[in-house]
């Protein structure tokens, strides 16, 4: 579509190069400093470093913090499997696996259970509905017994294949836990998985160790350094005159 | 059975088909004369205040009309077929009761009815029509027709204006930058400079922000980094000289935009008294500062077109005059610091008459309905209405040149806006999208058309007299349209309605507190509220209750 109208005459030359060509006043011009609303005067742009070495700072870091956190995430779901004591297997109406572990010598140890769905179950609703779904029976050395149920977690985690069902802590000794499908509707009976593995590993479910955080903290630092750098790359406007 | 009887005579097929023979062929003065020769003293006498009756009611009936006629002609705006197309028929486009009358004694009932009844027929199709945003006739896809057809109608727009065209009219010229929203004053007076123009204040008519939001959908919220045109009215003899003599031309004193917000109170009024145009601040500075219009490059309205902050997403751009800018050359009056110690000033009603200068605004919002019903597209080719200009710039044009001003009298010219004016398409099914169309830098955008009026400052002479005697007969006799008509000029300060006056008293603090709960869940708790009036708000015997 080309210029049509009669009546005007485009003069050309691209928006926002002229801002600088204007005359800087003399002083005199009789209304104070300040007055200018509307940005009438001449201007120029200029890089503000603080914000822009600021920024390059908070990128470089969070990226790295980034990175970090995903090591620290990698790390933390291999210790699951490593670090395990006992190794079962959930299945439908309490004919879960049984194992028994023993707690070393000394104050109380907590103790999680997590369900390793081994890739083979990538789907998160079915993860999920089966974590909800899983019941476990802790047996302390004093024949004390603690229920918990992956549908009632104070804090839970997913660390790559693995999903935490619930936590306990035991005083030395011979400790026996039973994993189970606890509860259920007909479309979760359905749809999860028939046998799934868990293991007891030492340590309670954590955001902090996961390397949640650092991810989270990482990705935030960095977006906020790319804006502050390119804020300062950019600059403001300063007037001239 | 009386009344039976007189209801079984009535539908006698001999006494029906003499009424429908009357109807049709009704009986002329004389015949009716020489039927009231038989009739008795009684039956005269009854025939007479009968008669008188009807004299009064024929009265009335003049004056009824002739008071719709003057309410008719103080408030609409076009006439002839924009007018029907905008408004319908109105009190000019049917018979005057002398006519009806006429044409009852000489052709019948059913052939006035049938006339009355022709004067609006397809009406409900037009507004039918206007209400899907269907053009009136059917569009042109081909460009090199399109700008034949369009030069056609523009030329014959040229050849109905000029002989009303004043003999000593300046050569007027309207040249277009592209600028920054962020920067586009100092961009405006770069330019000037750069044209030469700020050497020759004497040539430029004003300058003025285009009324076109461009890229609308891209940010609506914002028109900083977005493209913002301003056009420079000017002699187009100022153009050549700077052509030729660039040199002394850039010589030109620096240039200044004296600013005036529209939130802050300048001029004292009270509670039904007059508000005051922008141009009227900008005008009393120049007068304190000694700035005539041979001095001043304009005097320019500073708008935004974008949401309401804190509006969110739904609501639509709307048009919103921040203040306005005198442009002239550096100057060390001190006016403007004297102006911002006395504020609030005690402005005259209407101080540019009082300075012996004429403010014209037109009213270009009621021609753009008939002419230009899709603000998102170009204009239409063929227009709907080819005699009515197509664009505001023609409009500026027509009436600089018929007038006769002369840009060394100009301190403004201007296709502004007004009030927070919502820039939407009209019908059902409109989108706020349209083809992208070209910008004054070459680049095509999209462009939503905004403008509500004219606004001509000048400082007055007999000659102009005589020239707006002409343009009120181009007014009359070309367009059919009175201009001046629909524009809040000056509206009166009164407070803002809340929309609680019909509820009863004992009962508005439930509703204020019901309208505070529905601004917080419609999201619209801290918006933006643009002033009422300009510079003079609140009314100064308000105190701090009306902010």
């Amino acid at each position: 579509m080309s210029w049509s109208d009669p009546d005007v005459t485009p003069v050309g030359g691209a928006p926002g190069t002229r801002a600088e060509l204007a005359r800087p006043l003399s002083g005199e011009s009789g209304f104070p400093a300040g007055e200018d609303p509307f940005g009438s005067r001449p201007s120029v742009r200029r890089r503000g470093w603080i914000r822009l070495v600021l920024g390059v700072v908070l990128l470089v870091g969070g990226v790295g913090g980034l990175a970090a956190g995903i090591v620290q995430a990698v790390g933390a779901a291999g210790r699951i499997e490593d670090d395990a004591v006992g190794r079962g297997i959930v299945r439908e109406g309490g004919r879960g696996g049984a194992l028994a572990f023993e707690v070393p010598a000394g104050g109380r140890r907590h103790y999680s259970v997590y369900l390793l769905f081994e890739g083979l179950f990538s789907n998160d609703d079915v993860q999920e509905l089966a974590v909800r779904d899983t019941g476990c029976v802790a047996t302390m050395p004093d024949g004390v017994q603690t229920i918990f149920r992956g549908a009632r977690q104070g804090v839970a985690a997913t660390l790559g294949n693995a999903a935490s069902v619930g936590h306990f802590s035991s005083q030395p000794g011979r400790v026996t836990i039973a994993c189970a499908y606890t509860s259920g509707t007909r479309s979760s009976e359905r749809r999860r998985p028939d046998a799934v593995a868990f293991v007891v590993t030492p340590g309670k479910p954590s955001w902090s160790d996961s390397g949640v955080l650092t991810i989270l903290g990482g990705v935030s630092a960095a977006l906020l350094g790319g804006f502050l750098a390119a804020w300062g790359w950019r600059g403001g406007r300063r007037v001239v005159a | 059975m009386g009344l039976f009887k007189q209801v079984v005579t009535a539908f006698k097929p001999s006494n029906i088909a003499r009424g429908l023979d009357a109807a049709r062929n009704p009986p002329s003065d004389e015949q009716i004369e020489a039927s009231l020769r038989y009739l008795t003293p009684e039956q005269r006498a009854a025939y007479d205040a009968n008669m008188a009756q009807v004299e009064q009611g024929r009265v009335e009936s003049q004056a009824a009309w002739e008071q719709a006629k003057a309410i008719s002609d103080g408030s609409r705006v076009l006439e002839g077929p924009a007018g029907r197309y905008v408004y319908g028929a109105g009190v000019n486009d049917v018979a005057t009761p002398q006519e009806l009358e006429q044409m009852l004694r000489s052709e019948g009932t059913f052939a006035t009815v049938r006339a009355m009844r022709a004067s609006r027929r397809g009406e409900f199709k037009q507004a039918l029509r206007q209400s899907f945003g269907i053009q009136e006739v059917k569009q042109i896809s081909d460009s090199r027709e399109r700008i034949e057809v369009a030069a056609a109608e523009r030329a014959a727009r040229d050849a109905a204006r000029a002989p009303y065209r004043a003999p000593a009219a300046a050569e007027i010229a309207i040249s277009r930058l592209a600028t920054r929203g962020e920067t586009q004053l100092a961009e405006l007076l770069a330019h000037l400079h750069e044209s030469g123009l700020a050497a020759q204040p004497e040539r430029v008519f004003g300058v003025y922000r285009v009324p076109d939001r461009i890229s609308g959908p891209v940010t609506p919220h914002s028109e900083r980094g977005r493209v913002v045109e301003w056009d420079v009215v000017h002699d187009d003899a100022a153009a050549r000289f700077a052509t030729a003599d660039s040199g002394s031309a850039a010589a030109g004193p620096p240039l200044v935009a004296t600013s005036f917000r529209a939130v802050e109170q300048w001029v004292a009024r009270r509670l039904g008294e007059p508000s005051l145009l922008d141009e009227d601040l900008a005008l009393a500075y120049c007068l304190d500062a000694g700035i005539g219009p041979e001095r001043c490059l304009g005097l320019a309205r500073i708008s935004e077109f974008r949401q309401l902050r804190g509006s969110g997403e739904a609501h639509e751009m709307r048009t919103l005059v921040q203040g306005v800018v005198a442009i002239h050359a550096e100057e060390g009056s001190g006016a403007f610091a004297r102006l911002r110690a006395a504020a609030p000033l005690a402005l005259p009603a209407d101080p540019a008459a009082a300075a012996g200068v004429h403010v014209e605004l037109l009213n270009w919002e009621a021609v753009a309905r008939a002419v230009h019903l899709k603000v998102h597209h170009p204009p239409p080719v063929p227009s709907p209405f080819p005699y009515l200009p197509a664009t505001p710039q023609e409009l500026l044009r027509a009436y600089l040149e018929i007038v006769g001003v002369q840009p060394f009298d100009c301190y403004s010219a201007q296709a502004t806006v007004d009030y927070p004016h919502e820039l939407m398409q009209g019908g059902f099914f409109s989108t706020n999208l349209g083809p992208k169309q070209p910008c004054a830098d070459g680049v095509e955008r999209m462009r939503t058309r905004g403008c509500e009026l004219l606004a001509i400052v000048y400082r007055d002479r007999p000659d102009y007299l005589a020239g707006r005697e002409r343009w009120a007969a181009y007014e009359r006799d070309v367009l059919q349209a009175r201009l001046r008509n629909g524009i809040s000029r000056r509206p009166l300060l009164a407070v803002p309605e809340e929309g609680f006056e019909m509820i009863p008293k004992l009962l508005r603090p439930a509703a204020r507190a019901a309208a505070v709960v529905d601004s917080l869940t419609d999201w619209e708790w801290g918006m933006e509220q643009p002033p009422p009036y300009r510079y003079c708000w609140p009314a100064v015997d308000l105190g701090t209750h009306g902010t």
